[in-house]
């Protein structure tokens, strides 16, 4: 049986930091494929981006495209670059096309002064006309619903360096705000990861060999505070450790001690639900 | 002596032997080995009891997990106990993308031997186990197995007792097999140190209990008290968070009942257990 992301589109828009040095975007794959020219776009339609080609991706890669680089791109480790300088960091759009020119996914998010930037107010436009965003008015109309458009996009407004928007859950994608969150970077790794059926990958969790366990949940709902912790148990209670911010864990302890093998209880509590599950770890030294 | 348990860190896939499989000892706390009547608890107690016994447990923890053991045993002055025990979890296996590939088993359990001889009011305990752990999954597999060691002893006087018990002493070793490389690996028991007591005032049972493993402690406090045939039984352990148990027992004959249900932080368990006594 294979795990189902569900409102998902193949590739999705997971991450964007406006305000580094330099700006990048992460993207995370939900299918398997070539995605050689695909193109990502940013507010006046300008094209950052075509994807080299081939660009043979699986699922559950991330893809990262750092501006401001003439470098060549990194395909063996997914990271892309390009000569535009940055992106916009006031308010924005950003999209990703196939090659047709089919829009796959988009995001839009801004710092909310009441002013929207006529170049990605336009843009809003369009990313409304391909159905990519469910929230706000149909059309952006310049000096006049400024602030309803502002306030339908993800919330930038205490943007910084070293700050994104990303999704809750790794390529889960219902074309809303409520995918989305502010907060610390989290790069190349996903906070919590989306499934239809609750449970970590890999299992078991290989220390040595690989580098981390994920946690796959099914209730974004449940996700939609900013607070949350995950907690790992041994089977009789005792707490191992605790994280906050991530939905990965690297096998250690509070001290930093990778775990013994063995069965572990992990326990993930937001502001409304708490899910929990078996995990499965194998120490190659204990 | 404590600080030995401190130099200890690790708990190993042994961690189960923290789980006291005695539905009634548990509402008294893990280490409450004086009110136990699980004969590899605390076999030092036992011998204050004349006669044959046996109790069959089957404990239910979180989705997948089943602990069952047995334990039968002979005293007088002198008591000897054979004690089985297999702590059973079924986890499902699944690749780095999300892709279910099949069944994790994971099997411990032990087969131990005890004995306890009494002199006056105090009684001391000796007794060993042979364990073994197996985890297996089409990607790796771990298995480990040693040779542990339990010592005790009991007081008991009037109302009041008091006994400790020093638990999995020893050590055990294992191999872990990764894509078909096999490496030898380190276990650490998970070795404890436990203090209990009791008093009885006016037919109402008080019980408590303290353990001490590698930095850390576990305290726990219960109240039986009898309702003509039924046993009531409360208590609560702390560790870090304080865990509810509650908890009963109905006596008929021979035949003893029990019945235990404890809140942890991530599930709750239930504990039954059925024992029986006989006097030649």
């Amino acid at each position: 049986m294979i795990f189902t992301i569900l409102f998902a589109a193949k590739i999705v828009i997971n991450e964007v930091a406006p305000r580094d040095s330099p700006d990048w975007i992460e993207f995370y794959v939900n299918e398997d494929g070539d995605y050689g020219g695909y193109r990502v776009y940013e507010a006046s339609n300008t094209l950052i981006k075509t994807f080299p080609s081939p660009f043979n991706l699986k699922k559950g890669d991330f893809v990262i495209l750092v501006f401001n680089s003439n470098s060549p791109d990194d395909i063996q480790n997914k990271i892309l670059y390009t000569s535009d300088s940055g992106l916009t960091a006031t308010d924005n759009i950003i999209s990703i096309l196939d090659p047709s020119g089919s829009w796959i996914d988009a995001v839009g998010f801004s710092n909310r002064d009441g002013d929207m930037s006529a170049t990605s107010g336009g843009y809003y436009n369009n990313m409304k006309q391909n159905n990519m965003w469910k929230e706000g008015p149909a059309s952006f109309i310049n000096g006049t619903n400024d602030a309803e458009v502002e306030n339908s996009l993800v919330d930038w407004s205490k943007g910084s360096s070293g700050k994104s928007i990303s999704r809750k859950l790794a390529g889960y994608d219902t074309d809303s705000v409520s995918d989305w969150i502010f907060g610390a970077q989290t790069k190349g790794l996903a906070v919590f990861y989306f499934a239809d059926t609750p449970r970590t990958a890999p299992n078991p969790f290989i220390i040595g060999k690989d580098s981390y366990v994920k946690f796959l949940v099914n209730d974004p709902d449940a996700l939609s505070s900013n607070f949350y912790k995950l907690r790992i148990f041994t089977i009789s209670g005792i707490l191992v450790n605790e994280i906050s911010g991530s939905g990965i864990w690297d096998g250690k302890d509070f001290s930093g001690n990778y775990v013994p093998s063995g069965t572990y209880i992990y326990l993930i509590e937001t502001s409304s639900r708490r899910l929990k599950g078996k995990l499965t770890v194998i120490n190659p030294s204990q | 002596m404590i600080l030995i348990f401190f130099l200890f860190s690790g708990i190993s896939d042994f961690d189960f032997l923290r789980i006291n499989p005695s539905a009634r000892c548990g509402v008294f706390g893990s280490g409450a080995g004086v009110l136990d009547e699980f004969f590899n608890s605390n076999a030092s107690k036992i011998v204050f009891k004349k006669g044959f016994g046996a109790t069959i447990s089957q404990g239910s923890y979180f989705e997948g997990i089943t602990d069952t053991s047995f334990d039968l045993y002979y005293s007088k002055k002198f008591g000897i106990g054979v004690s089985y025990r297999s702590f059973g979890i079924t986890d499902t296996e699944v690749d780095f993308d999300g892709n279910i590939k099949g069944d994790i088993t994971n099997k411990s359990g032990y087969l131990a031997t005890d004995f306890a001889y009494r002199i006056k009011n105090t009684s001391f305990s000796f007794g060993f186990k042979t364990i073994t752990s197996n985890i297996n999954s089409s990607r790796a597999s771990f298995e480990a197995g040693g040779l542990l060691f339990d010592l005790g002893s009991f007081y008991m006087r009037d109302i009041t007792t008091f006994g400790f018990a020093v638990r999995n002493i020893g050590s055990a070793n294992g191999s872990v097999n990764i894509s078909g490389n096999t490496s030898s690996v380190n276990i650490t028991p998970p070795l404890e140190f436990d203090i209990s007591g009791s008093f009885n005032i006016r037919d109402v049972l008080f019980g408590y209990s303290a353990v001490f493993f590698e930095s850390s402690y576990r305290l726990a406090a219960g109240v039986e008290i009898p309702v003509k045939f039924l046993f009531l039984r409360l208590g609560a352990d702390y560790q870090k968070l304080l865990y509810p148990v509650s908890g009963f027992g109905v006596y008929y004959r021979n035949l003893r009942f029990d019945y235990q249900f404890k809140m942890l932080e991530f599930t709750s368990y239930s504990i039954f257990s059925l024992s029986f006594h006989f006097i030649p």
